[in-house]
């Protein structure tokens, strides 16, 4: 992964070595809600992104001295993060409502001036979702979350899961290949 | 097939939005005034330290050669163990009277990792007033009590009014438990732990941080953790205030038998036992117990 490296020619990475305080703060304002969103994803719990989306971005804070530019852009690299994030959490979940099995319920906090009743359908649908792409592998759903859901190119769904583009394509046919088996086709496309 | 496809996006809710710009400021801040203190420290003693670190060695080294014959020439140069690295600190003093370990664990922090007390109460305070709506309590001016715990794993701070006292753990969580009334009794419900899972405590380092604080009971003198993992932590105690935080770099043992046990020392002892369960600690990094 070493060309996606940071390099002293990167603005951003420039900006975290000079001014780190501001570049978080503007990183913070343009990738936040696509974060939230990922992470939304991940648990189909609006609750939970918040609090997902706020952890992504100070363990950013405190790996910018391993910072990944991708491009121009540090987004694959918090994608990254937030992977490791949900699965985290993912993994804690199961193990302790496991021991106690039984199932968490994540309890929606609604904030008034929020569409509630649209939040709720949110994530029973999302739910839905994630108990068929739960099926799969972590590591195709993964790819899965980042290439479809995301819409990330192969090359910034690589950088965020530290793997080569050959691998994504592959997980990616396999998962697709997984889901025919059990569900007609999703939408999954290969891309060019 | 749309069933595969999710909801369309939305925006942060404003107020979930601000809480975690706060945050993360809380963050940057915290870490950038460390860091410049640090610098500032090694800037101003780094060459006396350094020459006096020379001298030292060729005296000792001279004194090695004069007395051995220079054998044991090449010492034990490594860096002392973090403090807290693990969360084991079993090869602490446990004869010890209980405030001298209190001032062990302070003076086996990494420097680095140090917060300004005060800043640290400030938070805490900051943060149990926006969560919890003090009602007008005159904490933010003058807390009655406080207890700062700096183990170089993390943060916990203790502060209270005159009715009511707040644990915070102010790294690596930023969060703020429910507030308990002083009333100088003991129940089980007391004693309830926080959980963060998290990472980055110490370079490297993934576990989690387990965190509780609070009044000491009436006739209480000190009270212990012993969790499901064999890890006891004394809790710190100070001005009638406790508080305890274990950082475990291992996932804690949870099972329907799980539990966490609490000790009270003092003229009434007692035992209180937590089962490991979303009613007794929290894992949401932002929210209290």
């Amino acid at each position: 992964m070493t060309e996606h490296r940071s390099s002293a020619e990167s603005p951003w990475a420039a900006e975290i070595r000079t001014h780190p305080r501001q570049a978080f703060g503007r990183l913070f304002e343009r990738h936040s809600e696509t974060i939230y969103n990922y992470c939304f994803r991940q648990t189909a719990s609006w609750h939970a992104a918040e609090d997902l989306t706020s952890t992504v971005f100070l363990e950013a804070w405190r790996s910018r001295d391993r910072v990944v530019v991708q491009g121009d852009s540090l987004l694959p690299w918090l994608y990254g993060i937030a992977t490791n994030v949900c699965r985290r959490r993912r993994r804690t979940l199961a193990r302790r409502w496991r021991a106690l099995d039984r199932l968490p319920r994540e309890v929606a906090q609604p904030d008034p001036a929020d569409d509630v009743a649209g939040r709720v359908d949110d994530e029973r649908r999302m739910a839905a979702v994630l108990a068929v792409i739960d099926r799969l592998p972590a590591r195709e759903r993964d790819v899965v979350g980042l290439v479809v859901w995301e819409e990330l190119d192969y090359q910034s769904a690589a950088t965020a899961l530290d793997i080569p583009v050959g691998t994504v394509r592959s997980r990616l046919s396999r998962a697709r290949r997984r889901l025919s088996n059990s569900l007609a086709a999703p939408h999954i496309q290969e891309q060019q | 097939m749309n069933d595969l496809l999710p909801p369309a996006r939305r925006s942060i809710p404003e107020r979930g939005r601000a809480l975690m710009r706060e945050r993360l400021d809380e963050e940057m801040d915290t870490t950038t005034a460390a860091e410049r203190r640090w610098d500032g420290t090694a800037r101003r003693f780094g060459v006396p330290v350094a020459v006096a670190a020379v001298a030292a060695a060729l005296a000792i080294g001279g004194y090695l050669l004069a007395g051995t014959g220079g054998d044991n020439g090449g010492g034990t140069g490594g860096d002392p163990d973090p403090a807290g690295q693990g969360g084991d600190r079993s090869g602490q003093d446990d004869t010890a009277p209980k405030h001298q370990r209190n001032q062990q664990e302070e003076r086996t922090g990494d420097s680095r990792a140090m917060t300004d007390p005060d800043q640290a109460y400030q938070k805490c305070i900051d943060r149990a007033v926006r969560t919890f709506d003090l009602r007008g309590e005159p904490i933010k001016q003058a807390p009655t009590g406080r207890l700062a715990i700096d183990d170089g794993t993390g943060i916990t701070v203790v502060v209270a009014n005159s009715t009511d006292v707040y644990t915070c753990n102010v790294k690596p969580d930023a969060a703020v438990s429910r507030g308990n009334e002083l009333d100088g009794t003991a129940q089980a419900s007391d004693f309830s732990f926080a959980l963060n899972v998290t990472s980055n405590v110490l370079p490297g380092a993934t576990g989690e941080m387990m965190w509780a604080g609070g009044e000491l009971p009436e006739g209480a003198t000190g009270l212990t953790y012993a969790f499901p993992d064999g890890h006891t932590e004394e809790a710190v105690v100070q001005d009638g205030f406790w508080a305890m935080q274990y950082f475990s770099d291992r996932w804690l043992p949870t099972g329907p038998r799980a539990r966490v046990e609490v000790t009270l020392d003092g003229t009434d002892p007692q035992t209180f036992e937590l089962p490991i369960n979303a009613d007794t600690m929290c894992n949401q990094v932002s929210h209290g117990c």
